[in-house]
């Protein structure tokens, strides 16, 4: 039976608990993992290991951190992220909202974007719920 | 630092110790049992092969309450070949290590060196606002909150310039080997000795003319 957001919900939240020390209450949908969560380039590390076992799914390298974008001039410019960069994020994470981010594409704002909703759906996406 | 996705984080996290626990792991002072009396663990503990060494220069010390220490980022740090490929910045975990380690030197000037293992015990309210790149410097301040005679406590603050790095609040446990085995003796005064030695390095370069950052503000947590 495939699983309902709540249920993909609450069990993100648990991964999320348990990988950065935060409190129940926190662990809101539009939390961003970043800005709010605090959580670092380690923790998106372990955020994925923990949520390729809760849900059985495999996350390939760069679906979570765009980290091989940062090197191409096409997608990033003086510490930014290009037009065409951004084209490409939502392609690559159709699940984040970019609205604020395409204001200022500042690279160390880029993992801003990734949100507790973000994860959900893109589970959601990955076990066919 | 080449993590393997594949591997469970607290393996990697083992690595570090016991330089830097995860932000997630609370409580209980995580020791390096391993074999200390090794050849390999004694070079280790002189210094001459340990890497992460995340502290290269004094600033400014107030004996028992503030230290303030400077981390030069260099493109040779091997952890910045996959963090990120072309983008390469201090991981936050090197930043939290670089916290870990100034409050440490304020602890051992303050115990004179009574301990030869000072770690972290837990990190509280970690914020990370601003990358660090190579050719940059990282200007750690910690601030005492408390330091006993086996623990302590600090408000840390690390700044690039005029932006915050990174926020935090430590604490730290101060232990001997000899607490579980009498016989490490030599090994704790190997390893404090080493220290003694790494100290004198840094006063002996102790730069005034940078500027301290201002005293790190309580971090939310």
């Amino acid at each position: 039976m495939p699983m309902t957001k709540d249920e993909v919900f609450t069990k993100v939240k648990e991964v999320l608990i348990s990988t950065l020390a935060v409190d129940d209450n926190e662990v809101t949908p539009e939390a961003s993992l970043k800005r709010d969560l605090n959580a670092e380039s380690i923790d998106f590390l372990d955020i994925t290991f923990q949520l390729e076992k809760a849900f059985g799914i495999k996350i390939p390298k760069g679906d979570l951190v765009p980290e091989s974008m940062f090197a191409d001039p096409e997608f990033t410019q003086n510490g930014k992220m290009t037009p065409k960069g951004v084209a490409e994020l939502k392609t690559r994470m159709p699940y984040a909202d970019y609205t604020d981010f395409e204001k200022d594409p500042d690279l160390q704002k880029v993992l801003d974007v990734i949100t507790v909703d973000t994860l959900v759906r893109y589970v959601m996406a990955k076990v066919g719920a | 630092m080449r993590p393997r996705s594949a591997a469970p984080l607290r393996n990697i996290r083992r690595a570090f110790t016991p330089i830097c626990l995860s932000k997630s792991s609370a409580a209980g002072t995580n020791i390096p049992l391993w074999p200390v009396r090794s050849r390999l663990a004694q070079r280790a503990l002189k210094g001459r092969i340990v890497k992460f060494i995340l502290v290269d220069q004094l600033i400014s010390h107030e004996p028992g309450k503030r230290l303030v220490m400077a981390k030069n980022v260099t493109m040779a740090e091997e952890y910045l070949a996959d963090h990120f490929p072309g983008f390469p910045v201090l991981p936050g975990v090197m930043m939290l290590e670089a916290a870990v380690q100034t409050a440490a030197w304020l602890v051992r000037q303050h115990s004179n060196f009574a301990h030869s293992l000072i770690v972290l015990k837990e990190a509280r309210g970690v914020k990370y606002s601003s990358f660090v790149a190579p050719g940059q410097t990282l200007l750690m301040a910690a601030d005492a909150i408390e330091i006993t005679q086996t623990h302590s406590s600090f408000k840390i603050k690390g700044t690039v310039g005029t932006a915050t790095a990174i926020q935090a609040r430590l604490e730290l446990a101060h232990v001997n080997l000899t607490q579980t085995d009498p016989a490490l003796a030599p090994i704790d005064q190997l390893s404090i000795n080493a220290q003694r030695e790494r100290w004198q390095i840094f006063t002996q370069r102790q730069t005034p003319a940078l500027a301290a950052p201002a005293p790190a503000q309580a971090a939310a947590g």
